[in-house]
């Protein structure tokens, strides 16, 4: 290739390059060494060298700029044979492209910019372009023609965004195409960022999503979430639909066309018509939301668990408000399951719904059931397990306004960030513990979490006191190994002494937030603060938390000059030492604890491990 | 036994568990049935062969692996690699190139897989001029082209 591009060069530059007149004024040509190396050139360059030249003569400095031109073209003519030797350009271009698809995050931008075969094949390899990129306009587009006929991943998380409208219906024009789709509204931070963004027109999103009722045979994964439209365009926050209007509501005949493959389904924030799902028998991951606020018609229960029954492969469910009632059904293979609803339609969940695995569960509800309520919250659990191993309670969280109860097989470690998995909010990792729970039983607490409302009224305290006391009553406690309280304000001393204070396997408390007044120092005696019981005679009184062997700490509000507070702590933990095993102590991202306060902690409690995660000064304020 | 014989020649006589790891020679085995007759291989020379069975050696009895990609782990998927296979892999670039060559070939896709790994890893991070040292690489840009490829990126950049 080079050799005839070196001719042609000789050819088309070799009658240009003929010797002109006398130059005026002498070119400055190096001497001796330069001559010698001259004989070397090439024939045109030595003719344009060796030629009469006129520094002055316009002609004569546009031959030597087109020479040099030519010499370039030459030279990377040159260059590109010599990248033919290079072992990995041996690779065919299919093997070279799926190479560059396993590093595309990283060398997204130099991929294209290494050699000239290396952009021709990143540029014909269109699975590298189908996943969009909404960075901006100009390059989503030039992805989107790249990307060719490969199925599409779009993942547009801005629909507020109307910079990316033209691309977003273009690439929503090939339904077929469509592999992953998944639009949602903008994160508020970047929404805030940029200001007031044109928004994408109702109409064009509209008819862009009309396209999602032809046929998806492609599609896997399909996530609308909130695509409704703010009220006020000043206010940039507003998005919970308050009613029902054209704007929220999918097309009607949304997902008609089928979509057999698709595997992940979740609408959120967006009013639809259940009459059209289940679109595939194939589904595993299912996340349905509406607003509470909505008036939007919920589908009879009939309806909706018999359309359960068709997704056998179905086992992660995410259910928030959408729960009418309940009809008798098995879900054979759910794994985890996710109910944000009121008490009452948990509760009528379980009437009917049995669930045959061993399943992780998480409730929410937005009121704290009261006694009748849990009791019959547990039954109904108890006999949708019925067929199953039973279950253990895992975590409990009671805040001033939220009840959640968590349910999660052993050694359970879902994060946050697990794409449409429908859990984590929470992302807690608990210890194991022995799967000996006893068939037919849902009251065996292992682990629990109260939340005792930040910024709770006196109310909320009362309710939450209230649940605490008829805990003994729904579960057995002598087998609760963790508690964590989590609480601004500080927690009823004498019922936490009462309901905690005696229970034989509890090893580990973590107390979050707050202050070590509030929690430790008043939580965590020795003995009851309060009036003893009467059986306890007054000369042996009963050890609390006989058998704490570990307190966590976590971002603890110690005050400023906390050197009582810490002398405190140690007299504190000290007479633990001489009663109960204790054997650690963690200390995480508490204010004001310094390096002097751990080893003056650390050389007060011998035999105690402690632990200390640094936070500095600076960054208290955010805790 | 099978019998397969290389570009340079020379014949191997392999089991056919071993290498059945290979779609290519499955499949072939399958259709011609039983034959004393060599399985000629134009594309694999001796000694790339002899890395190749080593992989199908220590891989023989385990299941094939399934080839079906989770639409979530596109562009994100791991480039983590058994430690076997990471050894394995310790070879100077041009018989990394040539396992990898044999694998499609002989259709081998768990090997391929890691081959393509083993490359990926090594261009992950690095800049573009330390991907040319990396493998040679001259740039051979026009300055034309070179203007159109800054333009294409400074697009990439987020707004």
């Amino acid at each position: 290739m080079f050799m005839n591009s070196w001719e042609e060069s000789q050819e088309s530059h070799s009658s240009s390059f003929a010797p002109q007149p006398q130059p005026s004024v002498a070119l400055r040509v190096p001497a001796t060494e330069e001559g010698t190396k001259r004989s070397t050139y090439s024939l045109a360059t030595k003719a344009l060298l060796d030629g009469i030249g006129d520094a002055t003569n316009p002609r004569y400095a546009e031959q030597l700029k087109q020479r040099v031109r030519a010499l370039e073209r030459e030279i990377i003519a040159l260059k590109n044979g010599q990248n033919m030797f290079s072992s990995i350009n041996h690779l065919p271009p299919e093997i070279l492209g799926m190479i560059f698809e396993l590093c595309i995050n990283s060398v997204r931008k130099s991929i294209t910019t290494i050699c000239r075969h290396w952009r021709e094949v990143a540029i014909n390899h269109s699975p590298l372009w189908s996943r969009l990129s909404f960075c901006a306009p100009n390059y989503a587009a030039m992805m989107l023609t790249r990307s060719k006929g490969a199925p599409l991943y779009v993942e547009y998380n801005d629909m507020r965004d109307g910079h990316f409208t033209k691309v977003l219906c273009r690439a929503l024009d090939h339904p077929h195409r469509l592999w992953v789709l998944s639009l949602s509204r903008s994160d508020e931070k970047k929404t805030r960022r940029l200001k007031a963004p044109p928004l994408v027109p109702n109409s064009i999103l509209g008819a862009a999503l009309s396209k999602l009722s032809e046929p998806l045979p492609l599609l896997v994964t399909l996530k609308i979430v909130g695509i409704t439209r703010p009220r006020d365009r000043s206010g940039l926050i507003d998005w919970v639909p308050t009613g029902l209007d054209d704007r929220e509501k999918l097309p009607v005949d949304f997902l008609t066309g089928g979509a057999s493959k698709l595997r992940r389904l979740t609408l959120e924030g967006c009013l639809f018509r259940w009459s059209n799902v289940p679109p595939s028998s194939r589904l595993t991951h299912l996340r349905l939301s509406v607003s509470p606020a909505a008036e939007y018609e919920r589908p009879a229960a009939d309806d909706f668990f018999r359309s359960l029954t068709q997704m056998p492969l179905l086992e992660d469910m995410y259910l928030a408000a959408l729960h009418t009632g309940a009809s008798p059904v098995d879900l054979s293979n759910i794994a985890y399951l996710h109910l944000d609803d009121s008490v009452a339609a948990v509760i009528s969940f379980f009437g009917g719904v049995r669930v045959q695995k061993r399943s992780n569960i998480k409730l929410d509800c937005g009121d704290v059931p009261n006694d009748e309520e849990m009791g019959q919250l547990l039954g109904n659990m108890t006999q949708s397990w019925r067929d199953g191993p039973g279950l253990a309670v895992r975590s409990l969280r009671i805040d001033e306004d939220h009840f959640r109860i968590e349910l999660l097989r052993e050694r359970e470690e879902r994060s946050d960030d697990t794409r449409d998995a429908g859990w984590g909010t929470q992302g807690r990792v608990y210890d194991s513990y022995a799967d000996d729970t006893p068939s037919g039983t849902c009251s065996r607490l292992w682990s629990i979490n109260i939340f005792v409302g930040l910024d709770g009224e006196e109310t909320d305290g009362n309710q939450i006191d209230a649940f605490t006391q008829s805990l003994s009553t729904h579960f057995d406690l002598a087998h609760l190994k963790s508690l964590q309280v989590e609480s601004h304000r500080g927690y009823s001393r004498s019922l936490f002494q009462s309901t905690f204070g005696h229970l034989p396997s509890l090893t580990t408390i973590t107390f979050v937030r707050g202050s070590p007044r509030t929690h430790v120092f008043g939580l965590l005696p020795i003995h009851a603060t309060d009036e003893q019981p009467e059986s306890i005679p007054p000369a042996r009184p009963a050890i609390l938390f006989p058998v704490l062997n570990s307190l966590l700490l976590e971002t603890l509000g110690f005050g400023k000059g906390t050197h009582c507070e810490v002398g405190v702590l140690i007299q504190m933990l000290q007479q633990r030492l001489e009663v109960g095993p204790l054997l650690e102590l963690e200390i995480n991202a508490c204010c004001h604890i310094g390096a002097k306060d751990v080893a003056r902690i650390k050389a007060a409690l011998p035999g105690v491990t402690v632990e200390w995660d640094f936070i500095h000064e600076s960054d208290s304020e955010y805790l | 036994m099978v019998l397969l014989l290389t570009s340079d020649n020379e014949m191997f006589s392999v089991a056919e568990d071993v290498i059945k790891r290979s779609a290519y020679i499955k499949n072939m085995l399958e259709d011609v049935g039983e034959s004393d007759l060599p399985i000629p291989l134009p594309n694999v020379e001796s000694n790339v062969l002899v890395k190749i069975l080593e992989y199908c050696e220590h891989y023989r009895g385990e299941p094939l692996p399934a080839s079906d990609v989770d639409p979530a782990e596109i562009g994100d998927r791991s480039l983590d690699i058994a430690d076997w296979d990471q050894k394995y892999m310790a070879v100077d670039q041009e018989m990394l190139f040539e396992i990898i060559l044999a694998a499609n070939y002989l259709d081998i896709k768990s090997l391929l897989d890691v081959g393509c790994k083993t490359v990926a890893k090594m261009m992950k991070g690095k800049s573009s001029e330390e991907i040319r040292t990396l493998f040679n690489i001259a740039n051979d840009f026009t300055p034309e082209e070179e203007a159109q490829i800054r333009k294409e990126n400074a697009w990439a950049e987020c707004r």
